[in-house]
């Protein structure tokens, strides 16, 4: 078993910091009228920045811990701290994402009102048996007390437009339109979950049908750089983690251009130290990469050779698949000549080898391009 | 030729589901069955050259215990007569005398001396780096729990780096005639080509040909320079 760190040695360590010990944290909390908390392996940040962007468009003050485009902070120093959006202390309703290996702990000191749960589906309590069960083994009984909101809702999707951008509902005994803020899977299941939180919060239909017409269009690419006919798009993934890479996949597999894939979501530390573990891959769905459109994937780093032949268990053509064991060989490596965009998956780790493999690539197509 | 998925409805954790989805690559024309947890399983009265289980959450574990009790003198008999086993990660433990959670002792199907002590505070990560039937084994590990018992005769690899069965042994897993279990996960068969060309000769595979041979080779000789390396760390 990983070496646990003992309490008093954490407790001395944050003494001598001068910090809080977990426990004291929650002492001195004034709990507001109405707690939310938002989990899950992914799609806390995007339901959360949804809710709060209704919940401001309709005239509700609110506490939350977002702090930035993807940062958050703890939701016990927000809490503590009891600070609106608007700056008011001692506002009646505050929402915070917390991760997922945190809930079990945060919901045994200070249970929320309502907890939603995203990324969770019937089927996958039958298959994992507990939530989390991968990483934490949280146990469904750790919520018993607490109403919940997870994807099991699903059910009240009545249809989705893709070409008019409108998802209907089934919301009590009518039918009820909303602009569709994303096209997959993951989007629809982010937007009914905010959805129906935000009915728990009491929103009226005009209010957050109102409020979804103004929201940002859920994204996946973060930005996109043009050169000449080309695009090269960054796309963020996240380290070990199915489901956050599969919805990359799924949305590049919705597109009908003429791509090249560069698979860089890989654990950086590890390529360096250690030797990554890559059985996530297996949990991975890579067949929208089969489409005929993607005419290359590359696959970068030392497990460039684990990702290869888990794209060709995925139907994949070789001919299609090219390895940089050396991450920088994608810049010559990539066909460019083919393809008519670039899209590149990074982590918050390997964000940065992406973005100088980004602009040697960008330089390549402008001499390719003939640009200056 | 048919190989048994046993409980694939929860023997799916870790990606581990990849291991039958290379062996079906490599043996395209051959039968698989997927026994869900609902069904008698086909081993039962059919001749089967490959039972495989994956690994799961400890109450499905219980859950799997329950129902392979009432066939536990047929899997013995199947054992005896060299049929091949793979149980990998956690799925093994159902084959021990015991499971322990805490305060609490789970029967296992007894069909090995050994018992596993469930940790739920942390999962155990780590690589492995061993050696079976003279072949370099490489794995990955993602487990709550730790086996004990003897397997210095018993083993599935014998270590070179990284945790065997538990802490204090470099042994890893459990083997008798073809049974193996292992909490070698990764997938196992997709990490380790010279394995899965054993395993399919033993499963009577005359001439075991690797699907994709030269993608899984590259893989894994990568995994070897990686592990031989002194400085890469196991853990």
């Amino acid at each position: 078993m990983k070496k646990n760190t003992s309490g008093f040695k954490d407790s001395i360590l944050k003494w001598i910091k001068g910090g809080k010990t977990a426990e004291e944290a929650f002492e001195h909390i004034q709990r507001p009228e109405k707690l939310v908390f938002i989990t899950g392996t992914k799609g806390k940040t995007t339901v959360l920045k949804l809710v709060g962007h209704v919940l401001r468009e309709s005239g509700r003050d609110f506490m939350w811990n977002i702090t930035g485009e993807d940062e958050t902070e703890s939701p016990v120093s927000v809490l503590r701290a009891g600070k609106s959006i608007s700056g008011q202390s001692g506002c009646g309703l505050a929402l915070m994402e917390v991760d997922e290996r945190e809930i079990r702990h945060i919901c045994s000191k200070i249970a929320p009102d309502l907890l939603v749960y995203t990324n969770a589906y019937s089927n996958y309590w039958d298959q994992k048996g507990s939530l989390e069960g991968v990483e934490k083994g949280v146990d469904m009984s750790a919520f018993e007390n607490i109403k919940m909101i997870s994807n099991e809702g699903k059910d009240k999707i009545v249809s989705v437009d893709t070409a008019k951008m409108t998802l209907v509902l089934q919301m009590a005994e009518k039918m009820e339109i909303y602009r569709l803020l994303g096209c997959t899977k993951a989007d629809l299941d982010n937007e009914v979950l905010a959805i129906e939180l935000l009915y728990q919060l009491g929103l009226t239909y005009e209010e957050i049908a109102a409020a979804l017409d103004s929201a940002e269009p859920f994204t996946i690419c973060r930005h996109v750089d043009t050169v000449g006919s080309k695009k090269v798009f960054m796309c963020r993934g996240e380290e070990q983690s199915p489901a956050v890479c599969a919805h990359v996949l799924e949305w590049i597999g919705r597109q009908s251009d003429d791509c090249a894939v560069v698979l860089m979501d890989y654990k950086q530390k590890e390529q360096v130290r250690a030797s990554e573990n890559t059985a996530w891959l297996y949990e991975v769905d890579y067949t929208p990469l089969n489409r005929t459109g993607v005419r290359q994937v590359l696959t970068a780093g030392n497990r460039c050779y684990d990702y290869w032949l888990r794209l060709l268990l995925a139907g994949i053509h070789e001919e299609r698949v090219t390895c940089a064991l050396r991450p920088e060989d994608v810049v010559k490596l990539a066909d460019i000549d083919e393809v008519e965009n670039i899209y590149m998956i990074f982590t918050r780790e390997t964000r940065a080898k992406a973005e100088e493999i980004k602009e040697h690539l960008l330089q390549r197509i402008k001499k390719e391009e003939g640009i200056k | 030729m048919k190989i048994e998925i046993l409980f694939p409805e929860y023997g799916n954790l870790f990606g581990d589901l990849g291991n039958m989805m290379y062996l079906k690559a490599c043996l395209p024309d051959e039968e698989f069955i997927e026994t869900s947890i609902d069904s008698e399983p086909a081993f039962v009265t059919e001749d089967v050259n490959l039972i495989y289980m994956g690994p799961m959450t400890g109450k499905n574990q219980e859950a799997v215990i329950q129902k392979l009790l009432p066939y536990k003198d047929r899997i013995e008999e199947l054992i005896r007569k060299k049929k091949c086993f793979l149980f990998t990660g956690n799925a093994m433990e159902v084959f021990f005398r015991e499971i322990i959670d805490g305060e609490r002792r789970i029967e296992g199907l007894n069909i090995f001396d050994f018992s596993a002590v469930r940790v739920s505070d942390n999962y155990y990560t780590g690589n492995y780096y061993g050696e079976f039937n003279q072949r370099k084994v490489v794995g990955c590990k993602i487990q709550s729990s730790m086996a004990y018992g003897a397997n210095e005769h018993c083993y599935f690899a014998k270590g070179i780096r990284g945790t065997g069965i538990n802490r204090s042994s470099g042994y890893e897993g459990v083997r008798r005639q073809n049974f193996i279990g292992t909490y070698l996960v990764g997938p196992l068969l997709v990490m380790n080509p010279y394995f899965t060309q054993y395993l399919m000769y033993h499963m009577g595979v005359e001439k075991p040909k690797l699907a994709y041979d030269v993608a899984i080779k590259e893989a894994y000789h990568q995994r070897l320079t990686e592990f031989e390396n002194k400085r890469t760390v196991m853990e």
